[in-house]
């Protein structure tokens, strides 16, 4: 008899064959009547919006670098025939607020009067327990994540607005709630399995974190020492 | 980014893999567990990777799909697991697990059938890096990401492998030959 010889040949050959074998077995055992808990089905319900915002998120920043690029084109042409030019960073802008479906539409009308270079802030009090573990910066979005050790997520980010710009967050939240902010006011969503994201607008940026089970305290501090300690 | 589901193809294919393998990643984790409650959060956990590496999956139900699937879940069982017990190594927590009798099939021939088990039943830290290059065609930098290893390590799980799987195959020849040899 031939002796097998176990090369990688040999392998790619025989393991489908045995995946196959092995998948059948495991399916046997799989109970399909299996009915997952409501918090379950909540949670993951939950991660499809947080993909949705992403997905939305991605989009606008994408958005968002394209026009990037063509105003840097444009600014390149105007310094061939000009040597005085405006910076197209915007510092003041109007917002549109719509509600489309189970979300909030964040429209901005820049008015790109002002010249301001970008400038991005890292949150200076960020609740005890959590550490930075990945860092974002991109050309109009900045974005800290932070993680605990049970693995709890806290994003805190940061949007330099540029005009027609539009962010979408969920809206079918639980409570609503303003938190004052050095005579502003910050927009909080809570939702029944505890994540909460909070929104504020000041100067040309927009902030938003994004946590789940944090205090109102907690969420107005970050605000405080991220927004005006650095400014 | 944190997730990166860009497209509404991906966001579909999300769903469907959802809905057809939940079930299949809810046995894998629970294998690992044994508890409902801890299976589903490490089933959870395994979709929110899968959110992040949407594109190494596709939504057909073949071999390498569910694989990879269970492979994703297993790894976060195992997360669970060491985050909640604060073992350190994951080797301890990989052969800590007891799987029920090994599968056995049946084929045309003894020998086959033989090296079919031997496959089947590597042991489990050995299965899902070998099941993920062989079958599933990943390299060695996603099997290490996907199984929460070092890229060094999915080198000398395959080597050691490899040896396991002769030392086997040797014995089962070895038997097969006695058998031949008493058959005269």
């Amino acid at each position: 008899m031939e002796k097998i010889q176990v090369t990688d040949e040999w392998l790619y050959r025989y393991m489908p064959v045995a995946a196959e074998a092995l998948l059948a077995d495991m399916e046997k055992e799989i109970d399909y009547r299996y009915e997952f808990t409501a918090g379950f089905e909540k949670k993951m319900k939950r991660l499809m919006r947080w993909e949705r915002r992403g997905n939305a998120r991605n989009k606008v920043y994408r958005v968002g670098r394209r026009f990037v690029h063509i105003a840097a084109a444009s600014i390149m042409l105007l310094l061939l025939f000009s040597m005085s030019i405006e910076a197209c960073r915007i510092a003041f802008f109007d917002t549109i607020k719509t509600v489309w479906e189970d979300s909030f539409l964040y429209q901005y009308i820049a008015d790109g009067r002002e010249d301001e270079k970008p400038e991005f802030h890292v949150p200076a009090y960020i609740p005890e327990g959590y550490a930075l573990v990945e860092e974002n910066v991109m050309e109009v979005i900045a974005e800290y994540v932070y993680e605990n050790r049970e693995g709890v997520l806290l994003i805190c980010q940061q949007e330099m607005i540029i005009e027609d710009r539009t962010v979408v967050y969920d809206n079918e939240y639980d409570e609503k709630a303003y938190l004052p902010l050095n005579g502003y006011s910050a927009e909080m969503y809570r939702y029944e399995d505890g994540t909460v994201y909070a929104y504020f607008e000041f100067g040309s940026s927009i902030y938003t974190i994004f946590a789940r089970q944090l205090s109102a305290g907690d969420i107005e501090q970050i605000f405080l020492h991220w927004v005006w300690e650095q400014q | 980014m944190i997730l990166m589901i860009d497209t509404p193809e991906d966001k579909r294919k999300f769903v469907v893999l959802y809905d057809k393998y939940r079930h299949l990643m809810m046995k894998t984790a629970l294998d690992v567990l044994h508890d409902p409650y801890l299976a589903e959060d490490a089933t959870h956990n395994a979709f929110v990777r899968l959110v992040r590496n949407i594109d190494k999956v596709d939504e057909s139900e073949d071999a390498p799909t569910k694989l990879y699937l269970a492979a994703c879940a297993r790894n976060a069982a195992i997360d669970l697991y060491r985050k909640r017990s604060s073992q350190v190594k994951t080797e301890t927590m990989l052969e800590n697990v007891v799987e029920k009798d090994g599968y056995v099939t049946y084929i045309e021939s003894d020998l086959e059938n033989s090296v079919l088990d031997i496959l089947k039943n590597l042991p489990l830290k050995y299965r899902d890096v070998f099941m993920l290059k062989y079958v599933n065609h990943m390299e060695n930098r996603e099997i290490a990401e996907v199984c929460g290893i070092q890229e060094g390590t999915v080198r000398q799980r395959i080597a050691r492998g490899k040896v396991i799987i002769e030392k086997k195959i040797r014995e089962m020849e070895g038997n097969l030959n006695g058998e031949n040899t008493g058959d005269r």
